[in-house]
Order: structure tokens, then C-alpha cells, then sequence
């Protein structure tokens, strides 16, 4: 694995590697985290391990999310692979649109999983009613 | 700087020759069908976005492309990077170098400034996750987000 430092400051640094091979057998998961108020954060995350501990692992870096209230992080689904990794890409913008989408005052989620304008988005959305199921309309254009 | 004719050129370009790459090599038996569907849907996707010089959507079709050809098989990624750098003369970790680059910047000005940046930052994560030694950097990361979003939450108008 190629070893870029890019960022280096008096008392922080951070070594910035190029992306890491994840290959075929990581694991993709979505995800959401409740708040006592009712509101959900959507999420989704990939890496090694079981679908719960590449959930944990993500949910233990939601630092200020998890200041705020959020918890109970609940594993939504979860794939493997090339295709596996777009089909979860669509489920989060559908978990999104399911709850009531961007703005709605039951969706803590500010930002769209897929953007409005991306042209895979279609297709992301399609797959994942392959691999889960719908729950949600296509939101994008 | 490339122009803006040029770009749209050029990330069409891109993306269907790792489309077609993938298609080629990575897809297996078992999710051939639903795989060789996607790859066709995104070629159609990307051949209107062309027509509509839609360069928006190409480029966040261009980063989704890059992060897909690196959850490959180890050989494959070699493989495609050498295709890549006959055909275009650079391959996906000049790619990815680049988007550090754009990275080091949003984290040294210390906030996003913009939703593009910000599935950057989103990728990044992804992929660090779950990877030793990259605690700080997930956690300065997603402080950077989750400010993105907060910020959007004070301006947001319902």
C-alpha cells in the first residue's frame, strides 16, 4: 500500500494513505441510530469483520452524532462485493426517503446518500430493489 | 485545466472503460445477472449524462466508478490501473492521489465548504473504516461531516 503524508502540523498529524483495498469479501452495511425524540440518523458504512462490527466500528466514530442523543444503532442490511456495494448506496438514499426524506423533521440527515444529480443514482436505486426490496420511490433526477 | 467539453470527454471516457473492464472481469456467476444489468444501466446513464453534457452528474458517476473499481479483486485493480494508464496515461491512484489532495485541503481550512466535498470526506471514511491506525483521522473526518450537516440544519428552511 502506497504511503502518501500529506498533513503534518505541530502537535497533530494525520498520514493520509491512498484508499485501501477493500476487496470483494469487505462488507457493506446500512444502518440507523435513534434518537429518544424519535428522530433517525441514516447511515451506511463498509470494512472487515461482521456486518455488526463494521457498524460498531463506524457508529464509535460518530462522535458528535452520538453527542447528541443518538444511539441504539440498528443494522439494517448488508452485502458483499462490487454490486453488494451499490445496492447499500441505494438503500441508504431509500431508508432515507422511506423515514421521510432530507428536511423532514423525523430524518436527522441533512445531506442525501446519493446525490439528487448523480447518474448512477438510477441505477443504485434498482439494485437495491434487487438485493432488499423497496421501500422507497426514486428521489434523484 | 481541462475544459469543460474536454472533461465531459474524457470522464465518459473513464467510466466505460472500468464499466467495461468490470463487466469483463469481476462480475461472477452468481450475481452475473443482476451485475451485467447495473453495468448496462450505468453505461445508458452515462451515455445520456453525455449527450446532456450533464458534467455534474458525470463527475459524481466518476468518483462512484473509482470507488467501485477498488472494491475488485487485488489483481484486477492491477490489471485495470495498467489499462487505464495505456489508455489515459494515468491510472486510478493518480486518481486517488488527487482526491487526497482535495482532502488535505477541506481538513487544513478545517470545515466543507460544499456538498461534493462532503461525499469526499463521506468516501474517505468508508474506506478507512474498520482499518488499525486511523482513529484520529476518522474522528477528525467525521467531525468535519457531521459540522457540515449541523451547519445545513441552522440554515435549513422547512
Amino acid at each position: 500500500m502506497q504511503n502518501i503524508n500529506l498533513y503534518k502540523q505541530p502537535n497533530q498529524w494525520i498520514c493520509l494513505f491512498a484508499t485501501p483495498w477493500r476487496g470483494e469479501l469487505s462488507t457493506i452495511e446500512s444502518h440507523i441510530l435513534h434518537h429518544p425524540n424519535g428522530q433517525v440518523y441514516l447511515g451506511r458504512a463498509s470494512g472487515f469483520g461482521t456486518p455488526y462490527q463494521v457498524m460498531m466500528r463506524r457508529y464509535y466514530h460518530h462522535n458528535k452524532w452520538r453527542a447528541l442523543g443518538f444511539g441504539k444503532p440498528t443494522l439494517d442490511k448488508y452485502a458483499f462485493g462490487v454490486s453488494g456495494r451499490y445496492a447499500i448506496r441505494g438503500r441508504e438514499q431509500q431508508l432515507i426517503d422511506f423515514y421521510g426524506g432530507i428536511g423532514s423533521p423525523k430524518v436527522a440527515n441533512l445531506i442525501r446518500g446519493v446525490s439528487r444529480y448523480n447518474v448512477a443514482g438510477r441505477g443504485f436505486h434498482q439494485l437495491s430493489n434487487s438485493y432488499f426490496g423497496n421501500i422507497a420511490p426514486y428521489t434523484g433526477f | 485545466m481541462i475544459k469543460s467539453k474536454e472533461e465531459i470527454e474524457f470522464l465518459k471516457d473513464w467510466i466505460n472503460e472500468i464499466n467495461e473492464f468490470i463487466l469483463r472481469n469481476e462480475i461472477s456467476e452468481k450475481t452475473m445477472e443482476i451485475g451485467t444489468w447495473f453495468i448496462k444501466e450505468s453505461k445508458r446513464a452515462i451515455e445520456e449524462a453525455y449527450r446532456n453534457q450533464n458534467i455534474r452528474g458525470l463527475r459524481c458517476a466518476f468518483h462512484d466508478t473509482n470507488e467501485m473499481a477498488y472494491a475488485m479483486k487485488q489483481d484486477n485493480v492491477n490489471r485495470l490501473n495498467r489499462v487505464l494508464k495505456s489508455k489515459f496515461g494515468f491510472d486510478l491512484n493518480s486518481q486517488n492521489k488527487k482526491d487526497l489532495v482535495k482532502i488535505k485541503a477541506i481538513v487544513d481550512r478545517g470545515h466543507i465548504k460544499t456538498n461534493g466535498e462532503y461525499y469526499l470526506i463521506k468516501g474517505r471514511i468508508d474506506a478507512l473504516n474498520g482499518m488499525d491506525g486511523h482513529e484520529e483521522e476518522m474522528n477528525r473526518l467525521d467531525r468535519l461531516m457531521t459540522d457540515y450537516e449541523l451547519s445545513k440544519r441552522n440554515n435549513a428552511k422547512y
